[in-house]
């Protein structure tokens, strides 16, 4: 049964922004390998691009840890960062703090967090002023997701 | 003959067995991983193989051929038609060299000659409608179907992206349907006397017209490298004559000879252009991570320069570019209104495939997902004990590949070579303790001073 479950665990740097979508590119490779639905490894990628992305554009420093079992993925970005004061606010679409700097990269539209939302089937935040910020998510790979919104 | 044996795919791209040194250049280059050096010769995986040319530029052995067709194949044909390619232009510096150059094809014998760099800029029209007219409902970015070595990388690759593909026609197959329906009306020749024949750039062309990823069959009959068109032109060319009327063209379209020539035509905003198979297979990488959302039209190439740098063209790509430029901006104006009223001849589902592109997942380790996990544990664990320098002398890409290759039981760890001496090493250690062991019967004859 061990077999059938991969981990993985990648170091962000906050600030990096050349090397971000390094780990979600590893993480959909791997969903490639394992043969999972295109839509599905949509949704993944998209999920743990924004994830990393928030690490980058909004913390210190943090880390990707990834379990992958023949029916979930299950994402955690952990962050050593400024901590979340107000998640639902957060939440809105186009809310965004990010610098004036980090916008003229590209970055910044607020999307990130509502995005992940609407791609993930249950996605979790923890969060501290001044510690840092966990934020899980949880993909299907199989069609269960379908089947249960019908 | 066809490479292609069960696996069903046609592969212009071939192995020249006698040529091949085993000397393991290609297999690093090829960007699908397609090729394993197996007793002594390169082997190319028929799945994996998009006929991109890339090991055909880098074998020093000239062992990696493009399978074409004869110019005496045309002679099967009553009515013969070429339609050269648009990086045809840029085997020539002038406007007036191209004119004498079409004109060739007529000594060369065939009946008439039709560029594609006129089907070009028809499908320059056709693409900037179609993005206008779906925009809303397509994914971003879509891609140039242009090139079919791109096509193909996607199907393996990057199964997840095919529906970014602009699902039209390359200009090669519309200058072909439009060849064959326009010379069928005007002098009442019989389709099947018609013989179109491409003059191709590249492996990637002939493939698409002997097995089309997205129509049936292809409107073009044949296909006839440039090298030896462009030879045999160049033979004959000072009985040339300079025949402006055969050249139909507009600037535009031959400019997508070489790159940038389909971002500089197509009429929409935030398209970029990309050329080169890695360079390629980098961007695709990004797209499927999501990336590029705000950018709508991307031209793809897998030659460097485009087209002009296809293994079939004559003249240096960079120099062909020049030359493209010299010839395109050289061209009579007039040339865009008969392009113009041809493309409102056509009715959009006239540009349509007709099949559905479907994706060819190469990268997938099993069917079943729980199967696959277990199968990428095992290639990390073996991959992990490799020494990781890529060395290809087990014949494979790189550890990893060869790693993946133990697993599926496609090649065996003592073919890498570390491993083995490792192995020869605790073998000969063994050899060597056993060499020391006596019968009971035997008496050491060591060192005097030790017998005391
Ligand atoms: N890991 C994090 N640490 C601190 N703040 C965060 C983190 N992730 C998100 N935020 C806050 O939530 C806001 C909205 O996030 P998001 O929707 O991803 O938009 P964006 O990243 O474009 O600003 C961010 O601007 C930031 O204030
Ligand atoms: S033609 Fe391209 S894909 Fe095919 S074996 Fe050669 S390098 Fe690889
Ligand atoms: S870029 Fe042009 S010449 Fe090169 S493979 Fe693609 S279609 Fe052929
Ligand atoms: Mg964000």
């Amino acid at each position: 049964m061990d077999g059938q479950l991969i981990q993985m665990e990648f170091p962000v740097k906050g600030g990096n922004f050349g090397g971000a979508g390094d780990a979600a590119s590893k993480i959909k490779n791997i969903l490639k390998q394992l043969g999972i639905r295109y839509e599905i490894i949509k949704r993944v990628a998209i999920a743990s691009y924004e994830a990393e992305m928030n690490i980058v554009a909004h913390a210190a420093e943090g880390t990707i840890v990834v379990e992958i079992n023949p029916n979930a993925v299950v994402v955690a970005a952990k962050d050593k960062g400024p901590g979340i004061p107000d998640i639902d606010l957060a939440m809105k679409e186009g809310f965004s703090t990010a610098s004036q700097q980090i916008r003229e990269m590209g970055f910044g539209a607020g999307m990130g967090l509502p995005n992940i939302k609407k791609a993930t089937d249950d996605m979790t935040i923890k969060t501290e002023v001044g510690v840092g910020t966990e934020l899980t998510f949880k993909i299907f790979l199989t069609d269960n997701r379908e089947e249960t919104l019908k | 003959m066809n490479r292609a044996g069960n696996s069903g795919y046609y592969h212009s791209v071939r192995l020249e067995e006698e040529k091949c040194q085993g000397c393991t250049h290609c297999i690093r280059t090829c960007p699908t991983e397609a090729i394993r050096v197996r007793n002594g010769k390169a082997k190319i995986i028929d799945e994996r193989c998009i006929d991109c040319g890339e090991c055909i530029r880098t074998c020093p052995n000239s062992a990696k051929i493009t399978t074409t067709d004869p110019l005496d194949s045309i002679k099967t044909f009553k009515y013969k038609v070429a339609i050269p390619a648009p990086s045809f232009s840029g085997q020539f510096s002038r406007k007036y060299m191209l004119d004498k150059a079409l004109f060739g094809f007529m000594l060369l014998g065939f009946d008439e000659v039709m560029e594609v760099a006129f089907g070009a800029s028809i499908m320059a029209k056709a693409i900037t409608q179609y993005l206008h007219d779906h925009g809303a409902e397509l994914p971003r970015p879509m891609i140039s179907s242009a090139c079919p070595a791109v096509v193909r990388l996607i199907q393996v690759k990057f199964p997840g992206l095919v529906g970014n593909i602009i699902p039209l026609e390359s200009p090669m197959e519309i200058t072909a349907r439009y060849a064959r329906r326009k010379i069928a009306e005007m002098q009442g020749i019989p389709d099947s006397d018609i013989g179109v024949f491409f003059i191709t750039p590249c492996p990637a062309k002939v493939t698409a017209v002997k097995q089309p990823v997205a129509a049936e069959t292809s409107a073009v009959n044949g296909v006839i490298s440039m090298t030896e068109m462009v030879n045999q032109i160049k033979k004959h060319f000072s009985s040339l004559r300079s025949l402006e009327e055969l050249q139909k063209a507009p600037g535009m379209g031959i400019g997508w000879g070489r790159r940038d020539g389909e971002v500089e035509s197509v009429d929409i905003p935030n398209k970029m252009a990309v050329d080169g198979i890695q360079h390629v297979s980098k961007l695709l990488e990004k797209i499927e991570a999501g990336g590029f959302r705000n950018i709508r039209f991307i031209e793809a190439q897998a030659c460097v320069g485009g087209c002009v740098g296809g293994v079939l063209t004559v003249e240096n790509p960079f120099l062909a570019k020049l030359k493209v430029d010299l010839v395109s901006d050289a061209v009579d104006k007039a040339n865009d209104g008969l392009a113009e009223k041809v493309y409102t001849e056509f009715k959009e589902s006239d540009f349509l495939f007709s099949q559905e592109i479907q994706p060819r997942p190469i990268l997938t380790l099993d069917a079943d997902v729980g199967k696959a996990m277990e199968k990428l544990k095992k290639i990390d664990e073996i991959h992990a004990e490799l020494p990781g320098i890529d060395c290809g002398a087990c014949g494979c890409p790189n550890c990893r590949a060869f790693a993946a290759d133990v697993v599926n039981g496609l090649a065996s760890r003592m073919d890498c070579h570390f491993d083995l001496r490792e192995r020869v090493t605790g073998l000969a250690q063994e050899i060597f303790a056993l060499a020391k062991k006596l019968p009971h019967t035997m008496q050491e004859k060591g060192n005097p001073d030790e017998t005391k």
